[in-house]
């Protein structure tokens, strides 16, 4: 895959994700994943836990891994500065012009919709990652009892990624045997 | 000298935030209103407000805008390359590990753990975002309706953000607040 692909991807990536780096997972993944066919579901979703086992801008850090598996060392290089030129300029434009655009019913009409829209598109991932293990009962339980620990109990979600995936570790082991 | 400073500030920034913006944030003020003065907490507080409300990892808007409200463009440059390079060492590192590690032991099955693991840190961010965002009836049905849009016609994600984006400008000129 060329270098400046890559850049294009994350371009349009960085470009629609509002409210944090999360949002950006489900675009990645349809440009990835869907859409242009270059990894299947598990590579992608190997590359987004990499990416949150590191401290750093979890945007930047996927980038880097994507940009790396995908086109080596200038892969990598191309897929971080599409991810941060977007921003950079749009920042850049709004601090010199208009910082008081915050308080204009026009963007703050946008930006509430659009954060519905980027639960949407969370919930509809998380729905999908979870299709195969509906009938795994416990795993859907220490899925939920994480999700609880984050949101409910502001307990870092590094720490709720081992757990739960050490958790989930086990019960396999236990039901493999 | 005062590009050096920003740029070494958000350096620790980049090298210390675990689990993207959210965690960002509170090492963000830290550095900038708590150690160096650079801003009040109203300042920092409108500045959180635009980082999430423009397009972008939150690490990185909050990067440009600081670095160019305290020295200009040349500090806007200086303190986004300082958040995003960590990554760049993070990364390294943890694919070398990952690399060492797969001598060892089996990181197929462990990976397995993960990737389900993974689901409750993307169902927190759902949950987070959603429970923001879906705060009125109104908003409620309009997340209903993307979902079931984006269930039934595939549409692209794109689509979701950029469509619940216009409804919410639509309204909120129908409906002024």
């Amino acid at each position: 895959m060329s270098p400046f692909r890559l850049f294009w991807i994350f371009v349009k990536v960085s470009s629609f994700t509002i409210g944090g780096g999360y949002a950006m997972i489900p675009v990645i993944k349809e440009f990835i994943v869907d859409k242009y066919k270059i990894m299947k579901e598990d590579e992608f979703l190997d590359v987004i836990v990499t990416a949150q086992t590191v401290p750093g801008v979890i945007a930047i850090n996927t980038a880097m891994i994507l940009g790396s598996r995908l086109a080596g060392l200038w892969g990598a290089f191309f897929a971080v500065l599409g991810a941060s030129l977007t921003p950079f300029l749009i920042i850049l434009v709004i601090a010199t012009f208009f910082t008081d655009f915050v308080d204009l019913p026009v963007f703050k009409g946008f930006f509430a919709g659009a954060r519905v829209g980027v639960t949407v598109i969370l919930a509809n991932l998380s729905f999908q990652l979870l299709k195969k293990s509906l009938k795994r009962y416990l795993v859907l339980m220490v899925i939920a009892a994480g999700t609880v620990a984050i949101v409910f109990f502001n307990i870092s979600s590094i720490w709720i990624l081992l757990l739960c995936s050490a958790l989930i570790y086990i019960i396999d082991r236990r039901l493999a045997r | 000298m005062i590009l050096l400073e920003l740029f070494w500030s958000f350096f620790k920034i980049g090298l210390l935030a675990f689990g993207g913006g959210y965690g960002a944030l509170s090492l963000i003020q830290d550095q900038i209103v708590n150690i160096n003065n650079w801003m009040n907490i109203e300042e920092f507080l409108t500045l959180i407000s635009i980082s999430q409300m423009t397009p972008g990892p939150i690490a990185i808007n909050s990067a440009t805008f600081i670095g160019y409200r305290i020295a200009g463009v040349p500090g806007s440059v200086c303190s986004t390359i300082g958040v995003v390079l960590p990554s760049v060492f993070w990364i390294f590192l943890i694919l070398r590990l990952l690399k060492l590690s797969s001598k060892w032991i089996d990181t197929s099955e462990v990976f397995n753990a993960l990737r389900l693991g993974i689901v409750a840190l993307i169902l927190s961010a759902t949950f987070r975002i959603g429970i923001e965002s879906i705060n009125s009836i109104f908003a409620l049905i309009l997340g209903i309706l993307a979902f079931l849009t984006l269930y039934k016609f595939k549409l692209s994600v794109i689509w979701i953000v950029l469509g619940t984006g216009l409804v919410g400008v639509i309204w909120t000129a129908l409906f002024p607040i």
